[in-house]
Order: structure tokens, then C-alpha cells, then sequence
């Protein structure tokens, strides 16, 4: 096990985070090895999430590399209505799907931008470049989603380093 | 490097279904590049009539597609769904050699 995993499952054991911060830690450290072939990352930067993103400077912001969708049932909920749900979807194919609007036909990109019109939305979908996309998907890497039901359930969408 | 998926793992339980199936997405892979490289000369072929009959937009259409569906089979690596209640259990899972690898230690 190397230094750094072995502070975060410290970490852990110390309650100072939490075992969700812990994986996608852990998950961060794995990229790290698998990308350099050697561990980089000293001790001193271990650090939960929230402080990876307080700098905003792009050397500093780790890639985003999956989606998560994860809906959980409220504590003591019924089984025969506790749905669960994990989605985790890499970034690579939410990138290939965004990619895939270039095979929209011209004549439904038109539909599309009469719709929006009629709703009040000013925007031409031609205009999307393959480099707004990217930035969409780097922007993705702040979104959080916390949505808990009427019934408990709560749904959570982010994303994963 | 950007590891090919290499597994497939979908399961799907529940009182009637037991059923579980790990499919090779690499042998897959390569079983289609080995197609499509086969088939290259009618595809190129097909191509040129279709430009020069003035169907650029199905030319483009086809490379668009043969090329964004090996890009999203190529992506799959580290998808996961899990869905699960009281009665049945689905769960989809893409392995790549990383995580074959991570499984063994």
C-alpha cells in the first residue's frame, strides 16, 4: 500500500472524512499511479475534495472522470419500495454521446431551434462547437445535485475524480 | 494510456431469473476492427459513389457512425449501473484491464 492511501484510510479511521471522500481520494491516487507509473502525489496534498476544488486554478482541478447518479431509499424505508440506484458513467462516454450530435440531421436541428423559439429560448443549437462541449464537461466537474423526495428518497448527482 | 473495456458483466435477478453473463467487449472489438478493415475496400468504395453522386451528407453520415460507434464501445471503460429494489437486481458493469488487474490484488 503506498503513503498516501494509507494517510486516507487513516484519515477514515479518524472520521476526519468521510468514506465517500475516501474513495473518490483513493480513486484519485489510482489515476495518479496508473497515469505516471510512479506515485507523485506527496503526503502533504492529500486532502478531501472540497479542498482540491478551493483552487480554481486549472493546474490544480483535477479531471473529472465519472458521472454519478445514485438514488437511495430514506433510512427504514419499506423494502418492498426501497429503490436503489447507482449509476456511474465515465466521462469519455458522456463526451462520445455529446460528440454524437453531429449526426443530428440539419432538419432536426432546425425542429429543435423552432421549439425553442416557440418556448422563448433564443438559442441556435448550430452553434454548438466541439469546444463548448469540452467546456461543458469541465464545468460538470462542480455540479452537485441533492434532491431528496417527499417519501426520503434522495437523489444525488456528481461527479467523480 | 486509455485502456479498451475489456469485460462486460450484466446480471440480472429476481424470483424467476437467475441469469449472469461476462461478455469479451475486447475480443468484440477486435472481431469488428478486423470487419470493418476487411470490408474497407467496399466502404471506401461505397463512399466515392456517394460523393460523387452528390450524397456527401450520407458520406459524411457513415464515417460519422462507423467511427462514433467504435468511440463509445471504446468509452464504456468503468461504466457501471446498479439497479436494485425488493424483487429484482440488474447490474451492468464495463471492466477494463485496470480494474481486472485491481480485482487480482
Amino acid at each position: 500500500m503506498t503513503a498516501s492511501k494509507k494517510k486516507i484510510l487513516e484519515m477514515l479511521a479518524q472520521g476526519r472524512i468521510s468514506a465517500d471522500d475516501a474513495y473518490k481520494l483513493l480513486n484519485a491516487v489510482d489515476e495518479e499511479v496508473g497515469g505516471n507509473g510512479t506515485e507523485t502525489r506527496n503526503e502533504d496534498t492529500v486532502n478531501t475534495k472540497r479542498e482540491y476544488t478551493a483552487d480554481p486554478s486549472p493546474a490544480n482541478k483535477l479531471k473529472p472522470k465519472y458521472l454519478r447518479v445514485t438514488v437511495t431509499p430514506r433510512e427504514g424505508a419499506d423494502p418492498e419500495h426501497a429503490d436503489r440506484v447507482n449509476v456511474r458513467v465515465p466521462m469519455s462516454l458522456v463526451r462520445a454521446g455529446l460528440k454524437m450530435t453531429a449526426l443530428i440531421p440539419p432538419d432536426a436541428l432546425n425542429k429543435a431551434n423552432d421549439a425553442l423559439h416557440d418556448k422563448g429560448i433564443n438559442f441556435d443549437v448550430k452553434n454548438i462547437k466541439p469546444e463548448d462541449l469540452e467546456e461543458l464537461i469541465t464545468a460538470l466537474g462542480d455540479m452537485e445535485v441533492d434532491v431528496e423526495t417527499g417519501h426520503g428518497e434522495k437523489v444525488k448527482v456528481f461527479v467523480e475524480y | 494510456m486509455n485502456w479498451p473495456p475489456m469485460l462486460m458483466h450484466v446480471k440480472v435477478k429476481n424470483k424467476d431469473t437467475d441469469f449472469g453473463i461476462w461478455i469479451p467487449l475486447i475480443l468484440l472489438l477486435l472481431i469488428a476492427a478486423a470487419v470493418v478493415i476487411a470490408l474497407s475496400p467496399l466502404i471506401i468504395l461505397a463512399l466515392i459513389i456517394m460523393l460523387m453522386v452528390g450524397m456527401e451528407r450520407w458520406a459524411r453520415f457513415t464515417v460519422l457512425s462507423l467511427w462514433t460507434a467504435f468511440v463509445s464501445v471504446w468509452a464504456m471503460r468503468g461504466l457501471e449501473v446498479n439497479v436494485q429494489n425488493s424483487k429484482d437486481i440488474v447490474i451492468v458493469s464495463v471492466i477494463s484491464e485496470e480494474g481486472i488487474g485491481r480485482k487480482i490484488k
